[in-house]
């Protein structure tokens, strides 16, 4: 089975009851032995915290009724993008949506799944660009969203006990 | 300081004559178990300051190492068991600075060679301290069965039943790992048994230099983790109060920790300045050392709960506005 053929379905802030324990599940398959790190255990706040902004989008792709990789974020607060202290002057068109986590299962690794459920996130939003954080120890994955048209703006670790991550950002749509 | 020199100095020019004859005179002593013990007590006291960091780990084990390169110079059976018994002490430093800076799969690896270690040197003050750090890591890794496990196996050591002080640190040791696991009759019942037992020590015997964080100021600074964690943030408020006004000024590290738990307790009682207030002070009180990780892990605690409770957005962006810069990891 390939990523072509998965199931992809989208989710807002009213499903959040309903796909929380599926987006816990898949990130704790995904990070696999990084759960042992107290910062990964934290996941359950940050979908509760995301899943909480009214304007919430999530995607999750299905193998058959198995949820395998999710993506989701939420529009930034105008002012507060993470891009904001980092771009001299700020981009004229300026809506941002925040990407803020992607996970896919073990198993579907290397499967196209993460680009499937990014693009099925990001295609088709009302704003003029995406930002993202990526880890800075993680160089591959910083590659991967440079492949799909995003560059490096800047970094920053949001939260004392968060890794140091690179702040990424694309203009939407992104490049095919 | 020539005295020493001389010692050092003959041990090496003989060692290569002295190595192959059996039955050869040991070649090390009591004074070389003292010298080693010194540089465990210099780490001690670098630990209680800064908090775990990699110069910490890598001197400790080099500690070890340096201790168990002396067992190869042909020593008696009883300065055998004190050099492993002091290597087990390194190797546990080490591993406490690795859990300290949240480094998990180091620290669990270093527990089980100190443990390996504590073993050969029949030492069961060694093997508590490993245990107790056991129970500490669990909890990091989200294993909250085996934290309770690991504090009893540290109750379960023989120095608990010759001294009642290490007896009160497994105790409440234990009382953590049970309010982290959600159960607040054993937590409440094994604070109860640690009180009890510290009453029974004798604070002034001579113990290892590691233990000297624990005492009556440390069992209030435990009982207020325990009191937030089973939901009781009014008496984790109080502890916090106490511990603060007992840990002595060295333990800075364990004084920040103390601070930051107060700020957590203050926040889910919704005092919210006064929260933000006392998290702010904990970056007074680490200023100019980088912060260990399990310190993060707290503060990043308080400032996720502190978006969560705060009543106006804008003030939790505030807090973590003016603070960032701090945090951020060199």
């Amino acid at each position: 089975m390939s990523a072509a053929d998965l199931d992809i379905r989208r989710y807002g802030h009213d499903d959040l009851a309903q796909i929380r324990q599926a987006l816990i599940d898949v990130h704790a398959d995904a990070y696999g032995d990084a759960m042992k790190d107290e910062f990964n255990q934290r996941f359950p706040w940050f979908v509760d915290h995301w899943g909480g902004h009214p304007d919430f989008a999530c995607v999750i792709a299905f193998d058959g009724k198995e949820p395998v990789a999710f993506a989701y974020g939420a529009p930034a607060k105008p002012g507060r993008e993470w891009w904001r202290e980092h771009l001299t002057p700020a981009p004229e068109k300026s809506r941002t949506f925040s990407f803020s986590e992607l996970a896919v299962r073990t198993t579907w690794r290397k499967t196209g799944t993460a680009e499937r459920v990014s693009r099925a996130l990001l295609d088709g939003r009302g704003e003029d660009l995406v930002v993202l954080l990526v880890d800075l120890e993680h160089p591959k994955v910083q590659h991967t969203y440079e492949a799909w048209g995003f560059r490096q703006v800047g970094d920053r670790q949001p939260f004392p006990d968060s890794p140091v991550y690179a702040v990424m950002l694309a203009e939407l749509p992104l490049s095919s | 300081m020539r005295r020493r020199n001389f010692l050092t100095a003959a041990s090496g020019t003989t060692v290569a004559v002295a190595g192959p004859f059996v039955g050869a005179p040991p070649q090390v002593g009591t004074s070389d178990v003292l010298r080693l013990r010194q540089g465990l007590d210099a780490l001690m006291a670098l630990d209680d300051t800064r908090g775990g960091h990699e110069g910490l780990e890598r001197a400790a084990l080099v500690g070890a190492s340096e201790a168990l390169a002396k067992q190869k110079l042909g020593a008696t059976q009883r300065i055998r068991l004190r050099l492993y018994s002091v290597a087990a002490d390194y190797a546990a430093t080490a591993a406490w600075s690795a859990l300290d800076a949240r480094q998990c799969d180091r620290a669990y690896a270093l527990l089980g060679k100190a443990l390996h270690l504590a073993g050969l040197a029949q030492d069961p003050v060694a093997e508590l301290r490993i245990w107790n750090s056991y129970a500490m890591l669990a909890h990091q890794r989200g294993e909250r069965t085996e934290a309770i496990d690991s504090a009893q196996a540290a109750f379960a050591t023989a120095i608990t039943k010759r001294d009642p002080l290490f007896a009160s640190l497994a105790h409440a040791r234990t009382a953590v790992s049970h309010s982290n696991a959600g159960d607040r009759q054993a937590a409440i019942r094994s604070l109860g048994f640690a009180q009890e037992a510290l009453n029974k020590a004798d604070l002034q015997d001579p113990r290892p230099s590691w233990m000297a964080f624990y005492g009556p100021a440390e069992l209030t600074a435990m009982t207020a983790i325990v009191c937030d964690r089973i939901g009781d943030s009014t008496e984790a408020e109080a502890a916090s109060h106490k511990a603060l006004g007992a840990i002595p000024e060295q333990f800075r590290r364990n004084r920040a920790l103390a601070t930051a738990r107060l700020a957590l307790a203050q926040l889910h009682q919704r005092d919210i300045d006064q929260a933000c207030a006392t998290a702010s002070s904990v970056f007074e009180l680490m200023k100019g050392s980088p912060m260990p990780g399990r310190m993060r892990s707290l503060l990043g605690d308080y400032y996720r709960d502190l978006i969560t409770l705060a009543p106006d957005a804008a003030l939790a962006r505030e807090w973590g506005d003016r603070y960032r810069a701090e945090w951020r990891r060199a």
